[in-house]
């Protein structure tokens, strides 16, 4: 061992719930230590999809990448580093400084008072966090006055496009008509109005999900991690994958980890905080046989699913569609539907996003049938006419939803592979078939065609979001039926917290990061105050 | 490594004007090309076909003035993972019907043929032919001068305000 270094706390992955963490840490005057396994990548460096393809397709090719298009997630992202049993499931991750927030759309919604009822904790007590992540993320959106999707502090939102428009007149027409439903624009962590000498107002060139080169979109990597750089508490571990989390008498003692030189290292600290996503978290708490007297540790795992219904508005076929790129593909919400009269035929509930534009570097109707000139035509003003609606249901969580460790194959530094286990409902079945006949239903009140739709949903058609996994070490008041309490903190190990979505007691259809940040800031305060209180 | 390797101090508007400014011109690394994943005969009906599902016009470029062609081959030459049996099959059964020697109206008569069934294609050709189109669109629209003059898109830049067209 070539170090042997103390720390107060020692903070597990740089996503968004580690990077958050170790801000609120150091800024209360903890020393931390933030241990990520991947590199940092420099924006407009590592990636930057404004570069011409052509004259770098040969460069990109010959390095190993891919795909033509720079983006972070396709340069970058794990492969072989889980295995997936059951229906097809994916697990999406990036062993980078930041995490995924380096490679995510920015939506960032609210739970909203109805979605904590089944939570140990209530909308009221998250709120006040809300209010400082988006303060902190720096959010565009607009005010809907919605009464479970709250408003936030925004930024001015970003317009739709007008087959979004078009869209927002179906709802609207079934509304008038009866139905619950809303139709918003999205709110994303991207500045409108008022940037940061870090983070500039965005400049609307779409390429949010493939990493934004300027840092406009919040990440991380750039906001909270040089923000607890500059506190002067924070010591910075990239490349270090931990191995081993050691304890001694029911105590956490600090953790192992290799180097980026391949050396082992163990260093010590008071406080650990696991913050390495839904299923990571579970992975080193089952390899570790540590924080699981309820059995729970893995289990309730839940995640996002769907699929995509697609219309076209003929009459917008030759409309200025010259640039549609605004922040990424995404710029509308469909929500509202079933918040407090749930559906009979299935349980939880789903929005859809939805999206429009002639989109270059992945044209949305890539294969118009035909050839030759009428081809070309149709390329171009299919893609300006047409709109997507792309659903985000709650998976029900269910005993066929969970991660465990594979008993044979490992990765490179001998820790068993996660195991994860998705088995669909036939209520994940019927909720997502209730969203094809809903959106087919909304195309046409627009007053538009249906182009593509999945018509009778089975369970193959459906599609696992792979970045949006939570609940594998559920909050709760009642140590036989939760990993942590209220504070985030195990019940079995009273130094060991938990900063990232797998501590969710339950699963709305909203995106998980925003709350993910609000729910581990809160956590490193109440940490604060136990450590203040020599409680730990 | 100290925080300002780390974390360059440059503002970030910096970088984002730097960043427009900076983008090199684009190349064309198609002219004069060798083929280096099809043959030389592979890469004649290549060309043809793909000027044929995309082909020039006076106010638009074609799939051969955009260099598709070139992107096709050096994609499926360095990366392994692409479906390169079916390009070489394929493009077989193409040579069998002696595609690039076909005048432009037997050539469009052939594709009328293997397109009708694009959505359930059943034989080699009709296989191939969503294949080679998915691959020439995609060519076409990641070239600066398809995305401009062809679908006339001026985006992938800085812009001060979203106008939602």
């Amino acid at each position: 061992m070539p170090q042997d270094r103390a720390f107060d706390v020692i903070v597990v992955g740089s996503g968004p719930g580690g990077g958050i963490a170790s801000y609120a840490l150091t800024k209360a005057g903890a020393k931390v230590a933030l241990v990520e396994a991947g590199r940092r990548l420099r924006p407009g460096v590592d990636y930057n999809a404004h570069a011409d393809v052509y004259a770098n397709l040969e460069k990109r090719l010959k390095a190993g990448k891919m795909r033509p298009v720079s983006s972070v997630w396709s340069d970058f992202a794990e492969k072989n580093h889980f295995v997936g049993v059951g229906d097809r499931p994916a697990h999406g991750q990036l062993r980078v400084l930041g995490g995924r927030s380096v490679c995510w759309a920015g939506h960032t919604l609210r739970f909203g008072p109805l979605d904590y009822k089944s939570w140990p904790i209530s909308y009221d007590e998250a709120a006040p966090y809300y209010d400082r992540a988006e303060r902190l993320m720096l959010v565009h959106g607009e005010r809907n006055g919605l009464s479970n999707l709250p408003d936030g502090v925004f930024q001015k939102h970003v317009p739709l496009r007008a087959p979004e428009r078009r869209l927002k007149t179906g709802v609207m027409r079934l509304k008038a008509a009866g139905r619950e439903m809303d139709f918003v624009p999205m709110r994303k962590a991207m500045p409108t109005d008022k940037g940061t000498l870090r983070r500039p107002i965005c400049h609307y060139c779409g390429h949010c999900m493939e990493g934004c080169e300027v840092d406009s979109k919040y990440t991380s990597a750039n906001t909270p991690i040089p923000m607890a750089m500059a506190t002067g508490n924070l010591t910075l571990l990239t490349e270090s994958m931990m191995t081993r989390i050691l304890s001694r008498d029911g105590r956490i003692t600090g953790i192992e980890y290799v180097d980026a030189q391949g050396r082992n290292v163990e260093i010590r600290c008071k406080v650990l905080v696991l913050s390495c996503s839904a299923v990571e978290t579970a992975r080193h708490l089952l390899y570790n046989g540590l924080a699981n007297s309820s059995g729970l540790a893995g289990r309730n795992l839940t995640s996002h699913f769907g699929l995509t219904v697609s219309g076209v508005f003929d009459d917008l076929r030759t409309r200025n569609a010259s640039n549609d790129d605004g922040t990424d593909y995404y710029h509308s919400l469909l929500t509202g539907m079933y918040w407090d009269k749930p559906s009979k035929k299935f349980e939880g509930t789903y929005q859809v996003q939805c999206g429009a534009g002639v989109h270059p570097y992945r044209l949305h109707v890539p294969d118009p049938p035909g050839f030759g000139v009428s081809f070309k035509r149709e390329l171009k003003e299919i893609n300006a006419a047409h709109t997507s609606m792309n659903m985000q249901g709650m998976l029900l969580p269910s005993s066929g939803k969970f991660v465990d460790l594979d008993s044979e194959r490992k990765d490179r530094f001998g820790i068993p592979l996660p195991r994860v286990h998705l088995h669909y409902e036939d209520s994940d079945v019927a909720m997502a078939q209730d969203m094809v006949n809903t959106s087919e239903e909304i195309i046409r009140a627009a007053g538009g065609k249906v182009l593509r739709t999945p018509g009778e949903v089975t369970t193959q058609k459906l599609v696992i979001d792979s970045n949006h996994w939570v609940g594998t070490a559920r909050m709760g008041k009642d140590p036989r039926t939760s990993v942590v309490n209220t504070a985030g903190q195990s019940h079995d190990i009273p130094n060991l917290f938990i900063g990232d979505a797998s501590v969710f007691a339950a699963y709305p259809e909203k995106n998980p990061t925003l709350t993910n940040i609000a729910l581990t800031w809160r956590m490193s305060d109440l940490l604060t105050e136990k450590m203040r209180k020599k409680e730990i | 490594m100290n925080r300002r390797d780390v974390f360059p101090i440059i503002g970030a508007g910096t970088l984002a004007a730097q960043h427009h400014k900076a983008g090199p011109p684009e190349s064309k690394p198609w002219l004069n090309y060798t083929p280096r994943f099809f043959t030389a005969d592979e890469f004649a009906i290549v060309g043809a076909l793909m000027e044929r599902i995309i082909p020039h016009e006076e106010h638009s470029p074609g799939a051969l003035d955009v260099g598709a062609p070139y992107f096709i081959d050096t994609v499926l030459y360095f990366n392994t993972a692409l479906p390169r049996e079916a390009w070489r099959e394929g493009l077989a059964a193409m040579a069998k019907e002696n595609f690039a020697k076909l005048t432009v109206a037997g050539q469009e008569a052939l594709l009328t043929r293997i397109s009708a069934a694009e959505r359930a294609p059943s034989t080699v050709l009709e296989r191939f032919f969503p294949l080679a189109k998915r691959a020439t669109a995609e060519a076409w629209c990641m070239s600066a001068d398809g995305r401009a003059r062809g679908l006339g898109y001026t985006g992938n830049t800085a812009i001060k305000e979203f106008l939602a067209p």
